[in-house]
């Protein structure tokens, strides 16, 4: 769909046109379910985050303000909705050993750095250095932005970005071998 | 590897990643985006509007049955110097018509109970309205409704005033007892040993003086309509209401026969 659709169901959607809301969903849905599965820790929770965040984009529809991409936005109410939901469970950013979602299948063969595989092992991250990672090696917020969102320091985002790519260098390097 | 291409890795394989959905997720989008659109509802369709409204309209409907059905039967004679006369009060709550009556012995004589009780309650000192029974009027009926728990005591009839224009009195006495009594009670009029010829004169009943100007929605719903039922004449009947919300019916201008019996 090109943007000039896009806009044109954005519309409406803000008008509480339910087809529209639909088409819009449906549109985006895939992509931001990857990014849940990214933060979340099960898949039920990222269902939750999707849902969460799609239902604030229809109700809140009136703080997208056109500048910038649609896109970029509802991602943004997605990856906000994702962090909240580990402030309300009170998840502490420490070491979660009880990782629910351990897809680390045996490697055979060295191209093996394949999609499922890179999430599984972002998945298995701390909560604390999985977020943080998320954010500025993905997403691409800097670490002032990061410590904001996060409430903490830049330098807490700091160490733990770099505790998070020391864990999955070694998490590569053994599922290399 | 080093930082950045660890970043670059992850960011590559994450970038534009796409994955399957459940269904269930979009159908609960649309129950919340369902739950959030009935909020904004109007107040005019909140609760307690809705029901006092339908409460008026049945109340309006019961009264034009009332009305149309049958006229009313009741005899009031007035007192010559001044007549008090309260009406009867209607309760809102109830749906049926709550009459108690009491009245003054003036001759310490008392005749037949009428009554017509609401189950639990008897407001016995809401209002008072003197009734006179003619010997021959066969209405003199007690007619509890039957499961009632009230039991009446009746005191005997005895003989007729001496003075024209003195009203008998009836007291209705409604004692609760513990017994489980549950009789309907009728009791006939106790026909006089000498009957007395008699004349009729109407005149006019006096008024409670309408002090108060107590009306809410409903007793103006009330009058619009007791109005417009009855073309032909002025008003005839007005509602009012108290503090506490009962809403009281006031006959305007009843005419009240005066029987008097000729007596040598």
């Amino acid at each position: 769909m090109d943007s000039l659709a896009i806009n044109n169901i954005w519309e409406r959607c803000t008008r509480q046109d339910r087809k529209a809301q639909a088409l819009l969903y449906h549109h985006f849905a895939k992509k931001m379910y990857a990014v849940c599965l990214r933060y979340a820790h099960t898949s039920l929770e990222a269902d939750d985050i999707l849902q969460n965040s799609f239902v604030k984009v229809f109700t809140k529809h009136y703080l997208y303000d056109g500048k910038g991409s649609l896109e970029g936005w509802i991602k943004r109410i997605v990856v906000n909705t994702a962090i909240e939901t580990h402030r309300k469970n009170k998840r502490s950013y420490m070491e979660n050993i009880d990782d629910i979602q351990l897809s680390v299948s045996s490697l055979v063969g060295t191209e093996q750095t394949g999609y499922q595989e890179l999430l599984a092992l972002i998945q298995q991250l701390p909560l604390g250095y999985k977020t943080v990672f998320n954010l500025y090696a993905i997403e691409g917020y800097s670490h002032k932005e990061i410590a904001e969102m996060l409430s903490i320091s830049e330098g807490n985002s700091k160490s733990q970005l770099s505790r998070a790519r020391q864990w999955l260098q070694n998490k590569l390097v053994k599922t290399a071998i | 590897m080093e930082n950045k291409d660890i970043d670059k890795l992850f960011r590559q394989t994450f970038e534009d990643a796409e994955q399957e959905v459940h269904p269930a997720v979009w159908q609960n989008i649309e129950k919340e985006l369902d739950k959030n659109s009935k909020k904004t509802i109007p107040v005019l369709f909140k609760a307690y509007n809705w029901v006092s409204y339908a409460a008026a309209i049945l109340i309006i409907l019961g009264i034009g049955f009332f009305l149309f059905k049958s006229k009313p039967t009741e005899n009031i004679i007035a007192e010559q110097p001044a007549s008090k006369q309260k009406d009867s009060p209607v309760q809102m709550t109830k749906p049926t018509i709550e009459r108690s009556v009491t009245a003054e012995n003036t001759s310490a004589n008392a005749t037949v109970p009428t009554a017509i009780e609401d189950l639990p309650k008897v407001d016995r000192t809401a209002s008072k309205e003197k009734v006179s029974k003619s010997p021959h009027d066969s209405q003199g009926n007690t007619v509890l409704p039957s499961g009632h728990k009230w039991k009446a005591s009746i005191v005997a009839l005895s003989d007729l005033p001496t003075d024209t224009g003195t009203t008998l009195a009836n007291v209705v006495d409604l004692v609760q007892t513990n017994v489980p009594t549950t009789q309907v009670t009728e009791v006939e009029p106790i026909k006089p040993l000498i009957v007395f010829e008699e004349e009729e004169e109407s005149m006019y009943a006096a008024n409670e003086g309408s002090s108060s100007n107590e009306s809410t929605v409903i007793t103006t719903i009330l009058n619009k309509l007791s109005e417009n039922i009855d073309l032909k004449s002025k008003k005839e009947v007005r509602f009012k209401s108290d503090d506490e919300g009962s809403i009281r019916i006031n006959l305007i201008n009843p005419l009240a026969k005066n029987r008097n019996k000729k007596r040598k």
